[in-house]
């Protein structure tokens, strides 16, 4: 392969991104009590934040895919992802002041 | 002075399981916080553990610093370090991010307690790789950016032209893009033992600007991901661009609740 516009890249492995890391370590891999646990609603909301800031909600469903929106490991114990991403946006904003979320996760 | 166990109390910080491991495998690598890395082990199986203040990784300090995206990514960059050393000498089964026991006892407890369930994922993952998979819209292809500089002289780009005149819009190359997304996943998934996909990354944290289209891993035996390859080719690729991570720990084909001890 030479790499042409159309062509099928094939990328070598440097550096893991970052992404591509946070979306393994966080909440893949076994999941075991350890002796010191932070509070079940603390990693709900941990995942979702990152969530946040790991999916392009609205690019994505721009280009016909939302998937993710019946995908029960994904929505799993909340009452509504989307729901919760609306909270959470406000609750990202207190804490992130200088930073802009721009997804919009409502229907409307 | 009401905090000084907060401050100087340690904790056993667990990476991961393996099997048979050397333990000079892992000693070269520097873990969380900076911390040594060792194995504590029962029989055959071996935990890769570091000592940590509880300071900084115990239930307040985690609560903290989990809200720290520079913690957070030296803790996850130092954790996956660890696996991806391990995992060159043998099978290895990681756990999540920050699974911390008060002393080495607990991880052994844990070893004995749960020893059938690591021998089952470590069995599960024997031989295998993970792959990931990441596919993005080419940005030549968008239709501001297709001023015709193709080889006039091949049939392939000569087709390639007259599909781009048919998309007249964005969207067009969008919902196509969307398509080949599928057309690959389903390609690559029916070559590999498992697959698992995972949402579009946004560009403030991976600092991609393309659009991503599908992200997603897949587990192959060995070490190569040649036929993994081919189900691309044959599948087709345009209008997006693909590019392969790996090898991973096998992170995302491991996932286990395991109930605490009897």
């Amino acid at each position: 392969m030479t790499g042409g516009p159309h062509s099928y890249h094939r990328s070598p492995a440097p550096q893991a991104d970052l992404a591509d890391i946070l979306e393994r370590v966080l909440d893949k891999g076994i999941v075991v009590a350890g002796d010191i646990r932070i509070n079940l609603f603390d990693i709900e909301l941990l995942t979702i934040k990152l969530r946040l800031l790991v999916v392009s909600v609205d690019k994505a469903r721009e280009m016909g895919i939302d998937w993710w929106e019946h995908d029960p490991s994904l929505s799993s114990g909340q009452p509504s992802l989307l729901e919760e991403n609306r909270r959470l946006r406000h609750r990202l904003e207190e804490l992130e002041p200088g930073m802009h979320t721009e997804q919009r996760t409502d229907r409307d | 002075v009401t905090d000084v166990s907060d401050r100087t109390e340690l904790g056993s910080y667990v990476y991961g399981v393996a099997r048979d491991l050397d333990p000079a495998t892992v000693t070269a690598v520097s873990g969380v916080a900076g911390s040594p890395v060792r194995a504590v082990s029962r029989g055959a199986l071996t935990a890769l553990v570091s000592t940590v203040a509880l300071a900084e990784f115990g239930a307040p300090g985690l609560r903290r610093n989990f809200e720290d995206l520079g913690w957070l990514e030296r803790t996850a960059r130092a954790h996956h370090a660890v696996l991806a050393a391990a995992v060159r000498d043998g099978p290895v089964v990681p756990l999540r991010l920050a699974t911390i026991y008060h002393g080495d006892d607990g991880v052994r407890a844990l070893l004995a307690e749960r020893g059938a369930i690591f021998d089952a994922a470590l069995r599960r993952v024997q031989g295998r790789t993970e792959w990931g998979l990441k596919a993005y819209l080419d940005p030549a292809q968008h239709p501001a950016s297709t001023a015709d500089h193709a080889d006039p002289g091949s049939s392939g780009t000569a087709y390639l032209r007259r599909r781009r005149a048919q998309l007249h819009s964005g969207e067009e190359v969008r919902h196509a893009a969307a398509r080949q997304a599928e057309t690959i996943h389903r390609a690559v998934s029916a070559a590999a033992e498992a697959a698992r996909r995972y949402p579009p990354q946004d560009g403030r944290v991976s600092g991609e600007s393309r659009e991503m289209v599908l992200n997603a891993a897949y587990l192959l035996a060995g070490t190569g991901r040649a036929s993994l390859d081919e189900a691309v080719d044959q599948a087709g690729t345009w209008p997006l661009r693909v590019e392969w991570t790996g090898p991973w720990v096998p992170y995302s084909f491991v996932e286990v609740e395991v109930e605490p001890g009897p």
